[in-house]
Parts: C-alpha cells; sequence; structure tokens
C-alpha cells in the first residue's frame, strides 16, 4: 500500500523563516539598494520555499520509507523500514507556536541518510513514529504491546527548574566564561569600529580609570564577569534542559527535554556504544552527576551523536548502567592504575612545555619568572591529581576506565562493541615495560595510559579474542 | 579467562595464505622509503623557495645570520627526517592471521594497530602521486570506529595490495 502525505503546513512554517532571514540580513551595511536587494531575496525565498513544498513527498511502499525532495536537483531517499533504529522529533520556537514538529529518522549503518520532514502535525507525528517503530520491533518478534508505549515505560529521570538551577550551577562555567569573553571582546571590536570617536573619548577616559584603579577594580570586574558567565551558564542549561524526563522503555530510552528547542529523542540500547559518567567538586555538593550516551558517529553526517542527561543521582547512573549493559558489571574487578610515570608525560605537556614557551620574555623581564614558576606548581599539582585518578577495570565483558583532575569521569564499553585496537609504546616506556592502549569503538575510542606492558598485550589479545568469537551486533 | 579451544588465530602469510606457526610481521616493500624520501625533497624545494622568494622580494635588510640560518635549519630537519625515514623503515609490517589484520610502524613512538575482521567496513586500494610514480600501493582498511581508528598499509606492490585486498573482502563478506 502506498501513502502519500502532503505536508500541509510547510508553506505556513516557511513564511516566519523568511522573515527571520530577513531580519538578519538587515545587519549588512546599509546601502541604497537594500530595498530592493531585499525585495529580490524575498520573493527568491518564496518561490524557493513553494518549489520545494510543492516537491516533498514521502511516503511508505513494500517496506521501505521514501523521501522524495527537490526541484531542481531531484532526491530520492530510500530507507528499508528495518533499517531504522529510532525517530526522534524536534521543535523550535517557531513550531512551537504554528504546532508543528521535525521529524527525523535515524538509520544503522555508515551509509546514514539526512532523513528529515520539517513540519507535520502532532497528530501524524505520533501516527508516523508508531508505525515506524512498531514496525521495527514487530521485525524483532517481540510482542507487540508496542503501540501503547505508555505501559511499558519508567520515568528514570526527572528535572524540574529547581534541579536544574543546582544543575546549572554547578556546571563548568570556565568554558562558558571563556565563550562570552571571545564574544564580547569581538562585540566590543565592532562597536569601537563604529562609534569611533566617542570611543576614542572614552578610551582615554578609560586609561585614566586603568592607571588609577586599585585591585579593588580588578576584582570587582573578575567578580562581575564570574557572575555573568554563571548566569549565562545557567540560563543556558534551563532553556536546553528545560522539563528533563529520561523513560525507560522495553529496549531503550526516551529522552524529552527542550524549552524554545523541544526535542524528542528515542534512544535504542543497542545503539549505545559507550557510557560516560562524571561529577566534580561543586557537583558533588549536590549530589548529581552528569551522565552521556554516546551512540555511532557517522561519517556522513559528521553530527555529534552525544545524547546525556546533565543531572542524575548515583542510583539513577546505577539502575542505567544495569539496564545498558548485558552482562556483569566490573565493579568487582581489580583497579589497575596508571604507572607514576604517567605523570612525567603530563607534568612535560601540560606544565614544562608551556612554562619554556616564553623563554625570551623571561630574559627580558625576570619578574616572569615567578609566573613560570607558578605554573609549574599549579600544573604538577593538577598532573598529580590526573595521575591519582587514571585506572582501568575489567571483565570478560565490560571496561570500565577512570579519568579526570577536578572533575572524576568514568566511561565504560562492553568488549563486543570494540572496532579495533592501538597498542602504543614510547622508547621510554618500552625501557620500563609500559605500554599505553587505545580501544576504539564506533562513537571514538577510551585511552588506557601507562599500564604495565604484559597486560596491556593480555589486554588486547582477549578484546580482540572476544570480539572475534562474539556474534553480537554492535548496533 | 577461559579460552575457546576451538578458536585458532594462527598467522597467514599473504603469499600462500595457509596458516603457519611462526608469529612474524611482513615488511614493507624497500622501495617505500623512497616514497617518503621524495615527498621530503619535495618539502625541502618548496621550503627553500619560499624562504628566497621572500628574501629576494623584501625590502629590509635581512641579517646574514638568517640567511644561511634559516635554510641551515631546513636542511638539518631534513637529514632528521631522511634518518627517521631509513631507520624507521624496517620498523614498519604488516601481519594477517585468521581472525584480524595488523600494522605496526615506530621507531621512537611503538604503535600497532589491529582491526578483527568482524569489524571492517571496507577496503580500499589507492596511490598517491608519489607512489604512483614508484610503483607502490596502499591498502585502507576503515572501521566503523571513525576515521582515527582505520589502518593504513604503505608501500605493497599493487598486485600484493590487490590480492590482501580480495582476501579481505572475502572475509568480511563471510561475517555479514
Amino acid at each position: 500500500m502506498i501513502f502519500v502525505f502532503e505536508v500541509q503546513q510547510k508553506l505556513r512554517a516557511y513564511w516566519p523563516i523568511l522573515i527571520l532571514i530577513f531580519a538578519q540580513k538587515k545587519l549588512l551595511p546599509a546601502s541604497i539598494t537594500i530595498p530592493m536587494a531585499s525585495g529580490i531575496v524575498i520573493l527568491l525565498m518564496l518561490v524557493h520555499a513553494l518549489l520545494f513544498y510543492l516537491n516533498f513527498y514521502f511516503y511508505i511502499e513494500e517496506n521501505q520509507f521514501v523521501i522524495k525532495k527537490g526541484y531542481i536537483q531531484k532526491k530520492v531517499l530510500s530507507i528499508p523500514l528495518d533499517r531504522i533504529q529510532s525517530v526522534n522529533t524536534k521543535q523550535n520556537l517557531l513550531q512551537q507556536l504554528l504546532k508543528v514538529y521535525s521529524l527525523e529518522v535515524d538509520t544503522a549503518g555508515s551509509a546514514a541518510k539526512e532523513l528529515k520532514i520539517y513540519s507535520l502535525s502532532a497528530a501524524y507525528t505520533q501516527h508516523l513514529t508508531q508505525f515506524l517503530q512498531s514496525h521495527k520491533e514487530n521485525a524483532k518478534e517481540e510482542p507487540s504491546d508496542s503501540i501503547s508505549t505508555a505501559h511499558e515505560a519508567k520515568e528514570i529521570i526527572k528535572l524540574s527548574p529547581s534541579d536544574l538551577l543546582r544543575i546549572g550551577i554547578s556546571q563548568n562555567h570556565l568554558k562558558t566564561g571563556i565563550i562570552i569573553f571571545v564574544f564580547g571582546s569581538q562585540i566590543m571590536g565592532q562597536i569601537k569600529d563604529l562609534f569611533q570617536e566617542e570611543t576614542d573619548a572614552y578610551s582615554d577616559t578609560f586609561q585614566n580609570i586603568l592607571s588609577n584603579s586599585s585591585i579593588l577594580f580588578y576584582a570587582g570586574f573578575i567578580m562581575v564577569a564570574l557572575l555573568v558567565s554563571i548566569l549565562a551558564t545557567l540560563l543556558y542549561t534551563m532553556f536546553k534542559y528545560y522539563d528533563f524526563k529520561l523513560v525507560k522503555h522495553p529496549e531503550s530510552y526516551k529522552i524529552t527535554a527542550g524549552l524554545f528547542n523541544k526535542r524528542e529523542v528515542l534512544l535504542p540500547f543497542k545503539k549505545v556504544q559507550q557510557l560516560n559518567w562524571e561529577t566534580g567538586p561543586i557537583k558533588k555538593m549536590f549530589g548529581i552527576f552528569k551522565i552521556s550516551f554516546r551512540q555511532a558517529v557517522s561519517k556522513q553526517i559528521q553530527q555529534k551523536q552525544v545524547v546525556d542527561a546533565p543531572g542524575c543521582l548515583k542510583q539513577d547512573i546505577e539502575s542505567i548502567r544495569e539496564e545498558l549493559f548485558q552482562g556483569d558489571l566490573p565493579d568487582d574487578s581489580e583497579k589497575i592504575y596508571s604507572h607514576w610515570r604517567y605523570f612525567n608525560l603530563l607534568w612535560i605537556q601540560g606544565g614544562w612545555l608551556p612554562a619554556l614557551l616564553p623563554t625570551p620574555i623571561y630574559v627580558y623581564e625576570p619578574l616572569w619568572l615567578l609566573a613560570g614558576g607558578a605554573w609549574l606548581l599549579f600544573s604538577g599539582i593538577y598532573c598529580w591529581m590526573v595521575l591519582r585518578k587514571s585506572y582501568f577495570q575489567f571483565n570478560q565483558s565490560q571496561l570500565i576506565v577512570g579519568k579526570g583532575g577536578i572533575n572524576t569521569q568514568w566511561q565504560q564499553a562492553e568488549s563486543f562493541k570494540t572496532q579495533s585496537v592501538d597498542f602504543r609504546q614510547s622508547f621510554f616506556q618500552k625501557r620500563r615495560g609500559l605500554a599505553s592502549l587505545r580501544v576504539h569503538n564506533a562513537s571514538g575510542h577510551i585511552n588506557i595510559p601507562y599500564i604495565p606492558e604484559e597486560i596491556a598485550h593480555q589486554l588486547m589479545n582477549y578484546l580482540l579474542y572476544h570480539v572475534e568469537t562474539s556474534d553480537e551486533k554492535w548496533m | 579467562m577461559q579460552i575457546n579451544k576451538e578458536f585458532t588465530n594462527h598467522v597467514i602469510l599473504p603469499e600462500g595464505l595457509a596458516p603457519i606457526e611462526i608469529q612474524a610481521f611482513e615488511g614493507l616493500e624497500k622501495k617505500y622509503k623512497l616514497v617518503n624520501l621524495i615527498g621530503s625533497v619535495i618539502l625541502l624545494v618548496f621550503a627553500l623557495m619560499v624562504f628566497f622568494l621572500g628574501v629576494h622580494f623584501s625590502t629590509e635588510n635581512i641579517p646574514s645570520i638568517l640567511l644561511i640560518g634559516i635554510p641551515f635549519i631546513f636542511v638539518f630537519i631534513f637529514v632528521l627526517r631522511l634518518s627517521l625515514v631509513i631507520f624507521g623503515f624496517p620498523k614498519k609490517g604488516y601481519l594477517l592471521r585468521e581472525q584480524d589484520v595488523s600494522f605496526r610502524r615506530g621507531l621512537l613512538i611503538y604503535k600497532l594497530t589491529t582491526i578483527p575482521f568482524n569489524r571492517i567496513q571496507h577496503v580500499e586500494v589507492s596511490q598517491n602521486m608519489i607512489e604512483k610514480s614508484v610503483g607502490l600501493s596502499r591498502l585502507k582498511v576503515f572501521t566503523a570506529g571513525g576515521s582515527v581508528s582505520d589502518l593504513s598499509i604503505p608501500g605493497l606492490l599493487p598486485e600484493k595490495a590487490h590480492q590482501i585486498e580480495s582476501f579481505l573482502l572475502s572475509k568480511v563478506s563471510q561475517h555479514d
């Protein structure tokens, strides 16, 4: 049977987008031809939108999901229904106002294609999602209670605004601060160019302030910058993870979140290649962990397939780990720590090299040696913290790696999901009988630095043996 | 760790494709050193050209120390690279076993990469310009682990490269 759906709301969705794009173009330097140019641009966009809408079809035919799009270059994307892994939906602010959804179909295999349908009504979306997902589950010969997915669902994580507040405060503010600083200086530069005269006058007064200022001023400035960055991170967290829910279904997790950009992601257990979770000093105070599910990275779609929960409790992590990973958890296995010589490598890379780089400055201004020394000291302490936290645990079916400096991070992956293994040994490591391993999986890799050579060989051989004898599909 | 007694992973040599007890890595064609050599020479010539063009067109007076020093540094780096290529060559090799393919390299930093056959996504034989002129090919093995985990065996005679390619493809289709 062939169903042909015509996307009714598509035209409506495009109109406001045109306005948005047009509004952005207004930022270009003003010139006389702007009204004419923008008029032409709008016309072109309208035509494009209309043509796109008229030429966009999707349907299901003979166990294939087909999308036909394009008016100049006609594209036909088709995917067998049983290669559909999950169906995700998104709603940006505009779509929320118009009550339409974007549908995205995730597929298995390296030839992943962009199967996206914009502007579907809520009813269509639900029907299509359920149909596609139920068809896949029926193909696996599971009991067909999958139509009413609510039955087997169990809410694992639910984040309220106050949870998000705590999470936002405990996030990594340094990164936000740097981003704001970079953006801020960019904008400052642009403003400066626009108001050259005014800023000249201001810079004189500013310079006066600088030269006459005291430590108090700088401290105040840093405080304000810190507060701004904390606020920005808070807002970002609240908007991105608004009303976050992680719900357990028979063979997958469903995550819904977002305020201005609502998304619904279905994450089949099989798709998860690696699980990362972490905590930090501030997070510990609130008792929260951050967990992220790493999926296969497709070479065509260079997207980061990371689905994460920004905050959850320790027991949530434990239950997720038990549900996700088949086989026993290696928590009882011996923890094998990285050799202390790993510190040498870390300190040279992170401490000595950056400290020795500005040597010319030391020659000119010996006082900077103090700064260099301080850097060596603090980087040494940090590297020591990293060394202490670096270990791995292993049993037949899983590998866990612990790492981190100020934050503490764990990575867990199942042995049969390994794609390849690298054995690395530098000249210095060989002399001490040490080596490092890098275990690749479809979502990235896991490093195990500075372990005894013998153990590295054994682990590598065992992982290869496990992969070569395992029939399990890694995705 | 319980090892299944029926599981074997003996070495396979490219010519015979028959299991042999010795664990030996197969070396690359000696001509491969030429490939790196030619590449380094081209780089050196290019660097010197750019430098001298810059000197020629510059309006400032360049102290003679720099005039001699910088080309000297280029040559020094070239010699360094040359010795790395020559001494590193014996350390390069590949290994075909019943269940996986490996490649090793490295003088100061030794690296061994192994890819099990049932994780291979696809295989490719290619030649860059220099390799073509010397008459060598490169065998690339791709997995799903992103381009970083891919294996690249250079310095193979085209015939041998294709032989190994078909062997690997047959193993890949076996597992599908």
